[in-house]
């Protein structure tokens, strides 16, 4: 649906708008019940704070507010159903992990999964040998930035990765952007090495995520420009090259650091666990709407 | 190179009558997935030290006694 949304702005013929007036009351509150509850928490308020109710006329949507909870994406570490990374004993769970998207209670449930199947696996193994100047090396990583007495503080250089992830990654995703981008974030990351400058505990946290942060920009744009076609609407629409190729591409694109540079490559997708039918896998492209109204 | 301080309204609000924190409840702080919440020394009682809140707002809904409120900001109204 986001490309049609994007459609529909690029057009000239938004904003585009939430009509739920049509419906009778109780409906509408039950609708309220997930929006405002189970989906943002803070939503009812913000649309008291606007004099704005469902009930009473068409409420304007922001293309980021469509894709309500239940998953969106499936990008991140690598897992099985277990959230078995392919490091024998390395677990994931949550948004960090190759699994739905954005929703708690898939995030709960993928922590519980992985949670159990840890501790089988610890209990049946001792803990290996390591080696200290490993521990030393992360530390003094880790650190860093509260051994400086000036610098840049970890809000500024996650704000201007995001701009940067926001202003040249998005799609549709143009080659010749992402490779600004990609400059970009390298020009960050020898600041975030150089000059990131924290103050306290909550500060140090910060740089830790935003160390994650830009390590995600990069693998985004790397991972984009290693799938040359178009996939999933909006989300990956690649203008120079605008066509689904499952011949190709119906497989998972898989980073890995070698010899500290990225890599890419691709991994077949595992059967499926719960069995689909073969109608099904069709769905989503016969969901999208093809011709303009 | 000195770092400047940008005021903004915080939208985590903390009613210092009601607040228990100074008898040793932390429970806005430990429940907050952005670790933004304190005790300030000087009162005993809660606030928003960082400004870089969800609005989740679990801090208002499990303060045991109705402290909490957490506004929706000027910039997203």
């Amino acid at each position: 649906m986001m490309q049609e949304f994007y459609n529909e702005l690029q057009s000239g013929k938004g904003p585009v708008f939430l009509k739920l007036n049509h419906l009778h009351s109780d409906t509408v509150g039950k609708i309220e019940a997930v929006l405002h509850n189970v989906e943002r928490p803070s939503r009812g308020r913000f649309h008291e704070n606007r004099g704005t109710n469902y009930r009473e006329r068409m409420i304007e949507m922001h293309i980021s507010e469509i894709g309500f909870c239940s998953g969106h994406s499936a990008s991140g570490v690598y897992v099985d159903e277990f959230a078995r990374t392919t490091v024998p004993g390395l677990y994931a769970a949550g948004d960090m992990a190759s699994v739905p998207h954005n929703y708690m209670l898939g995030a709960f449930t993928n922590g519980a999964v992985a949670g159990e199947h840890a501790a089988e696996f610890a209990a049946n193994v001792d803990l290996p040998d390591y080696d200290p100047g490993d521990v030393a090396r992360e530390q003094a990583r880790v650190l860093a930035p509260t051994r400086r007495e000036d610098g840049i503080p970890p809000n500024q250089l996650e704000y201007k990765t995001r701009r940067f992830v926001n202003d040249y990654l998005q799609p549709p995703k143009v080659t010749a952007k992402m490779k600004i981008g990609q400059a970009r974030f390298a020009e960050i990351r020898e600041d975030m090495g150089s000059a990131m400058v924290v103050r306290d505990a909550h500060e140090l946290m910060r740089s830790l995520e935003v160390a994650s942060i830009l390590d995600c920009a990069d693998m985004a744009a790397f991972a984009s420009l290693f799938r040359t076609e178009s996939r999933w609407g909006l989300y990956h629409h690649r203008v120079e090259y605008p066509e689904k190729n499952d011949d190709e591409w119906f497989c998972h694109s898989i980073l890995r650091k070698q010899n500290g540079q990225m890599t890419a490559e691709k991994r077949p997708v595992a059967p499926y666990v719960v069995p689909i039918e073969e109608s099904e896998r069709s769905a989503y492209d016969r969901q999208r709407i093809r011709q303009h109204a | 190179m000195p770092i400047a301080h940008t005021p903004t309204t915080v939208p985590v609000i903390v009613d210092e009558a009601k607040c228990i924190a100074d008898k040793g409840c932390t429970v806005c702080v430990d429940v907050c997935p952005l670790d933004v919440l304190r005790i300030s020394d000087l009162t005993g009682k809660a606030y928003m030290k960082y400004d870089e809140c969800w609005y989740c707002m679990p801090c208002e809904t499990d303060c045991p006694t109705g402290a909490v409120t957490v506004n929706i900001p000027y910039l997203l109204r």
